[in-house]
């Protein structure tokens, strides 16, 4: 009897220490600001969010390709554009309601990046800069095109696309800027070492230019400048070819029966509060570029030229491209 | 195969018919009446449990297990817009033989090869030296292969990282020159690392090997003039030959389904694995499944062959020496150089294995950035006090993962104890198939399993509007939690179960107590202990399962593990030093505790067989 | 006396191996029946087929006047009221004796001052009311048996099994203990099914014998009768410390090699069972007159217990005086206590 009661007790415990019921929304993100904006987000609004973060922007894509055409979230965060508009097609997204969409006060750049599919709402951008260690290279030798990378030859880091959102919006943009076959050659020739060329995140990249293993890295913006501000000895270099705006976006799931939440969750990043949140720390993502009218960035980047992906041709090609990095580039 | 039972009964009963009829006038109506009731009431018991047992198992593993093959051959099994059963073997087989697949299977084996001879090499030395000799320092060595076993593999991974990284604790001091990294990421380092996670196997196998040879054979050969080297090169070691085969297919098999290094040093180092292959297949966006189910099904191959070559020692009454029946052997009196030369070799094994690793994850969890490395000014309890702020991520998570992990352990050992209460009458064949699988679905990596739960419960129709257990929900990781953990509590209590004298229960059924009585009282009080330590190592084993919990993470938030992996990849190893810590802790005094009070409480007869 | 066991037509198989072989067994109310046999010989089927842990191909058992086993019929041994003395006694270890003899009650649901007044008097006949709240593992192994013999006493079994109950104890207890577990038998007037391998103990507590081999009963009598008159040179073999001097008859003689007896025997091979008591001195009965060569001797007190060889077979003999190795020695037989039997050419089962 004894033993069955105290079976029964441990039994009822472990369910108790069970969480409770779900969420009102599921968030699925790969983005460092995400969880503190939703805790943000519920404390203005009273609507409760489960952050879902599988790890990168690959194994969330990853988790979201194996649900397959019965997504489980009701918004997705993640950098890229491209992306998108190949979960629009894959069915994993629903286009943003044009009430929703019209309702943000987009700057300039915003406006440039809302896509015409309406697959995604930006909610801040980035771009892909050249990371220099400014005691390795003298300044006088910094590259200043993609072009230039030749003289660094095998001291080049770079991320692998198929770990990486922004690497692949890198990718694409660069094939746009360079041409394809032109860019495969120069790629070709400048990632000549495996170990630097097939890196998993922003962190290894910095931390491969930071111990000097290698001279320079292909890095998102924003991890340069975190960097930078905590006061590493690195700088930002954008190419003279142009830069491609990687928006950070947010798109709806294909099948969320929480339209109502995402329309208030959209509405609260798209303010001032928001963004005020999305700002408020100091990992990479929260160093973002403003798309919201009146929102001073958290430091400020050198002038650059931004060029827009032509995300049909990137998502097309997505697999293609993908697979030809890693086959080119990444060890294993 | 588990209606053996009822078939020879039926069988035996339609031989008895015709025999009937021949010799009898009774017509053939009454005849059905008369032998029906009977096969049909024997029929009826058997299907019925037996089909559960059936479900079970189909649900738990095979279904998983299939969705995943089954892509391999039929790539558009799953594609979102156009799913289809078309079969395609040009995906396979461009799979199968691109140069990074062909590489990656390449790389499986010859870790597997040489880790399979270091470890076992490593555990044999560590067993027959600790057996069979008297070492001192024993306090230092002796709990260091438990310790080993139930540290998760990622864990040790990350504390050599740590160590032998280029800006790790090794190089800060000046020890480990830069080619010493770069060696250790790779080949060497995974290898090194393996082996000191894996020898507590080849210890257990060979170790218990020793206790069944017992000494008086050694006794013997001693009387017969035999040295001391002579006697283990002519009469132990090839006694011992069934035990260390064993152990390297063990050994084999366990790197081959390992993910947790493959994921860490493996990731890090470019050394590409079958496993590693797998979580990038299906973590490509789109996901390349012919790719995954190709790599889940030349791993899976591998698997079974070494899986059957063991069933075949196994066989060849490897078993026997397993008894643990022989005289206890005392441990040899050595050389004072002798004693303290070996037992130099043997702590040494254990602070690699064990305390140094657990040194080097609590230093870096009180340091604020390993750069700053071992400076006083470096050091700090910000990590411990994050982890344990009711505001963070971390409590939340540990709290999680206790919860799932108790409740995994409690629904797979009432699982476990009834099929095994089950299997045990069920003749030798059917013990001995659903042990082989249950040993066959240890082997299955939890990569593939946990792959396979997410294509069974959120793709196929039936499964995914199924409210429970549901994908994305806490419920569907228990549930390949569960999966995970019973074929290690199957065996466990199987063991117990089978060491139960039948004749305890044949006494209670001839008093008249009932199947469900007889389990109750008098079964499980019996195999009560070994019940407890199938739901402590279950306890364990869960809380630090990496693979399922990474692919099944809930919505509701994350378990400790691929948090503890995510904070590593955000470079933040200071808190996932210091939750992966207070997780071991807690788990370590949790799982003592109940084995102190299980030992105090639960023991009958503590050396005897039960009878 | 009515039959409270009736098994008829018993088979089993095993593997394509006979176990049992269309067995009958009758065994009266109140009576003790040994099974008596080498490992192998199917006692142990017969006796857990009775019990119901094991199914027969064929035939029937009656319990009482009720089938509980047939072609129509299957009663599970829950259902039985079969109270069986294991080999390894069987007693469940995380009970106290009272413990096992409660739970061992429990299924009967008898009101309370019932069950109460059964186990009180098990634990008293037993003498075990001392070491009632004792786990087995604290007593002795002739106090296991006992709280054993209890457990089935407390439940008023309509038949009690004993399968070797003695053979997991000291040969200097079992003496004792076998005559103490029978005094309790008869006293309480149960109908036993007894399994040895043993026939000294099976001669001292049955009524009869079942002396099996391959599935069968070789012969089912009472000890006397087994012991006077074997049936069958098998039977002999397996009884007494018998020696059988195996020849042929004709013309009304039994002649072993040189030996020649001037007694009737059948025609064709046949053995001579001799008794080892039976050996007298040569000349007091002319008719049997033996001589053999002495292989060893043995001081046994009483007397010496000599092996001679006769025409290649050794027979044991218990002799007064001490007779030298490699001698030889002479002797005769009481003619009425000679048993010659035709040979059937079976192997010896204690030579296989």
């Amino acid at each position: 009897m004894m033993k069955r009661a105290s079976l029964g007790l441990a039994l009822l415990l472990s369910t108790a220490a069970l969480p409770a019921a779900a969420a009102d929304l599921v968030l699925y993100d790969a983005l460092d600001f995400a969880g503190h904006v939703a805790e943000a987000f519920t404390k203005a609004t009273g609507v409760t969010v489960d952050v879902v973060e599988p790890g990168s922007t690959g194994e969330t894509l990853g988790k979201i390709a194996a649900e397959g055409d019965n997504p489980q979230f009701d918004i997705l965060w993640v950098d890229g554009s491209a992306v998108f508009e190949r979960l629009m097609a894959d069915g994993a997204v629903q286009a943003i309601p044009a009430d929703v969409a019209n309702a943000a006060k987009f700057n300039d750049l915003g406006k440039a990046l809302m896509p015409a599919s309406m697959a995604f709402i930006p909610t801040g951008a980035s771009t892909t800069a050249i990371e220099i260690n400014t005691t390795k290279v003298a300044e006088a030798d910094y590259p200043k095109s993609w072009a230039d990378l030749t003289k660094f030859a095998g001291a080049v880091a770079a991320k692998d696309p198929n770990l990486s959102g922004p690497a692949y919006q890198w990718l694409a943009g660069f094939f746009q800027t360079n041409g394809i076959d032109a860019g495969k050659a120069l790629l070709a020739e400048v990632l000549t070492n495996k170990e630097l060329s097939g890196l998993g995140s922003g962190g290894k990249i910095n931390k491969a230019v930071l111990t000097g293993d290698a001279k320079v890295g292909i890095n998102q913006d924003s991890s340069i400048i975190a960097k930078q501000v905590a006061g590493e000895p690195v700088v930002a270099v954008y190419p003279s070819e142009g830069s491609v705006a990687l928006p950070a976006g947010l798109g709806i799931g294909a099948k969320s029966q929480h339209m109502e939440a995402v329309a208030k969750f959209i509405a609260f990043v798209t303010s001032p509060e928001g963004q005020a949140a999305m700002q408020d720390g100091e990992d990479t993502d929260f160093f973002f570029i403003p798309v919201i009218e009146g929102v001073k960035p958290k430091a400020e980047r050198p002038a650059m030229t931004f060029i827009t992906l032509d995300d049909k041709a990137a998502s097309e090609h997505e697999a293609e491209w993908k697979q030809w990095y890693k086959d080119s580039f990444v060890p294993m | 195969m588990r209606r053996n039972g009822s078939n020879g009964t039926k069988t035996a009963l339609f031989q008895c018919d015709r025999r009937v009829r021949f010799l009898t006038t009774k017509s053939a109506a009454q005849l059905r009446r008369t032998i029906l009731p009977r096969s049909v009431a024997l029929w009826g018991s058997l299907a019925l449990v037996d089909l559960a047992i059936l479900a079970v198992f189909f649900l738990l593993i095979v279904l998983p297990l299939l969705s995943v093959l089954a892509q391999a051959v039929m790539p558009a099994l799953f594609d979102p817009k156009a799913p289809g059963f078309g079969i395609d073997i040009s995906a396979l087989n461009h799979a199968l033989f691109a140069p990074r697949v062909l590489r990656s299977i390449l790389h499986s084996l010859e870790l597997g090869a040489a880790v399979a001879v270091t470890a076992t090499l490593t555990g044999g030395l560590f067993a027959a030296m600790t057996q069979r000799f008297a070492l001192p320092l024993r306090a230092f060595y002796a709990p260091v292969p438990w310790l080993v076993f139930l540290t998760p593999g990622y864990l040790k991974a990350m504390a050599w990282v740590l160590l032998m990284a280029p800006g790790g604790y090794l190089a800060q001091l000046r020890v480990l020159p830069h080619w010493g990294s770069d060696a250790f990421f790779g080949l060497g380092g995974l290898v090194l690392v393996h082996t000191l996670s894996l020898f507590p196997l080849p210890a257990f196998i060979i170790g218990s090997a020793l206790t069944g040879l017992g000494q008086d054979i050694e006794d013997a050969a001693r009387l017969s003039g035999a040295g001391p080297w002579r006697i283990w090169l002519r009469i132990n070691l090839p006694l011992l030959l069934p035990a260390i085969a064993l152990s390297m297919i063990a050994i084999f098999a366990e790197v081959l389904s390992d993910f947790g290094l493959a994921a860490t040093i493996g990731r890090s180092s470019g050394f590409g694995v079958l496993t590693y292959g797998i979580y990038a297949a299906a973590s490509d966006y789109p996901v390349d499944f012919p790719l995954a189910g190709a790599q889940a099904l030349v791993l899976l191959t591998l698997i079974l062959l070494v899986t059957l070559g063991d069933r075949l020692l196994r066989r060849q009454g490897a078993l026997r020496l397993i008894s643990g029946r022989s005289k206890p052997s005392h441990r040899r009196e050595l050389g004072a150089m002798a004693r303290w030369s070996w037992a130099a070799v043997i702590v040494a094994i254990g602070i690699l294995a064990i305390w140094l690793p657990l040194g080097v994850i609590l230093v870096r969890a009180l340091t604020a950035t390993l750069g700053a490395g071992l400076q006083w000014s470096n050091f700090t309890f910000a990590n411990f006090t994050e982890t344990l702020s009711p505001r963070a991520m971390a409590l939340p998570s540990l709290l999680r993962s206790f919860g799932y992990a108790g409740l995994t352990a409690l629904i797979a050992a009432t699982i476990a104890l009834i099929l095994a209460a089950r299997l045990d009458r069920g003749g030798p064949n059917l013990r001995a198939s659903v042990t082989g699988l249950a040993l066959g679905t240890i082997a299955i990596p939890g990569i593939v399993l946990g792959f396979g739960y997410i294509l069974v419960w959120n793709r196929l129709p039936g499964f995914r509007d199924w409210p429970f257990p549901h994908y994305g929900q806490a419920s569907l990781l228990v549930t390949g939690y569960v999966a995970s953990a019973l074929p290690y509590g199957l065996i466990i209590i199987l063991t117990a179960v089978g060491q139960l004298a039948p004749s305890l229960t044949d006494a209670a059924r001839l008093h008249g107590h009932k199947a469900a009585a007889r389990l109750v009282k008098v079964v499980l009080p019996l195999v009560l202990l070994s019940v407890i330590s199938a739901l402590l190592l279950t306890f364990i084993r869960t809380i630090f399962e990496l693979p399922i919990s990474q692919l099944l993470v809930p919505q509701t938030g994350s378990p400790v593990p691929p948090y503890v992996v995510r904070l590593l990849g955000h470079d933040d190893d200071g808190l996932a030093s210091a939750l992966a810590l207070v997780c071991m802790v807690g788990a370590g005094g949790i799982a003592g505790l109940g084995w102190r009070l299980a030992q105090k409480h639960l023991n009958f007869t503590p050396k005897e067989r039960l009878s | 006396m009515t039959a409270a066991l009736i098994c008829e037509g018993i088979e089993k198989h095993l593997g394509g191996k006979a176990i049992l072989c269309a067995l009958n067994l009758s065994v009266a109310a109140g009576e003790v029946v040994s099974l008596l046999g080498a490992s192998g010989s199917g006692k142990t089927t017969l006796l857990r087929a009775i019990a119901g842990l094991t199914h027969p191909d064929h035939g029937t058992i009656t319990l009482n006047g009720a089938q509980v086993f047939g072609p129509n019929r299957v009663i599970p041994p829950e259902k039985r009221q079969i109270g069986m003395v294991f080999q390894d006694y069987a007693l469940w270890p995380h009970m106290t004796v009272l413990g096992n003899l409660a739970f061992a009650l429990a299924p009967q649901r008898l009101p309370d001052a019932e069950a109460q007044a059964r186990i009180t008097h098990a634990l008293e006949v037993t003498q075990l009311s001392p070491l009632r709240d004792r786990l087995p593992a604290a007593l002795s192994g002739g106090q296991q048996q006992r709280v054993a013999i209890a457990r089935c006493l407390a439940s008023r079994p309509q038949l009690m099994l004993l399968d070797e109950p003695l053979s997991n104890l000291d040969s200097a207890l079992r003496e004792d203990l076998r005559s103490e577990m029978m005094n309790l038998v008869r006293r309480e007037a149960i109908t036993v099914v007894y399994v040895t391998h043993d026939q000294a103990e099976a001669m001292a507590v049955s009524d009869r014998i079942a002396v099996m081999r391959s599935g069968e009963i070789a012969q089912l009598d009472r000890p006397e009768t087994l012991y006077n008159a074997p049936a069958t040179p098998f039977v002999a073999s397996f009884i007494g410390g018998f020696s059988l001097l195996h020849g042929h008859g004709a013309r009304g003689m039994f002649q072993a090699g040189d030996a020649v007896l001037n007694l009737p025997a059948p025609a064709g091979p046949a053995v001579l069972v001799i008794r080892p008591e039976d050996a007298h001195p040569y000349g007091k009965y002319p008719a049997t007159g033996l001589t053999g060569r002495v292989i060893s001797a043995a001081y046994q007190g009483r007397c010496w217990r000599l092996s001679v060889s006769i025409a290649g077979c050794t027979i044991r003999l218990d002799w007064p005086c001490a007779a030298e190795t490699g001698k030889d020695l002479q002797f005769s037989l009481p003619p009425d206590r000679c048993c010659i039997l035709p040979f059937d050419d079976a192997p010896n089962p204690k030579d296989a």
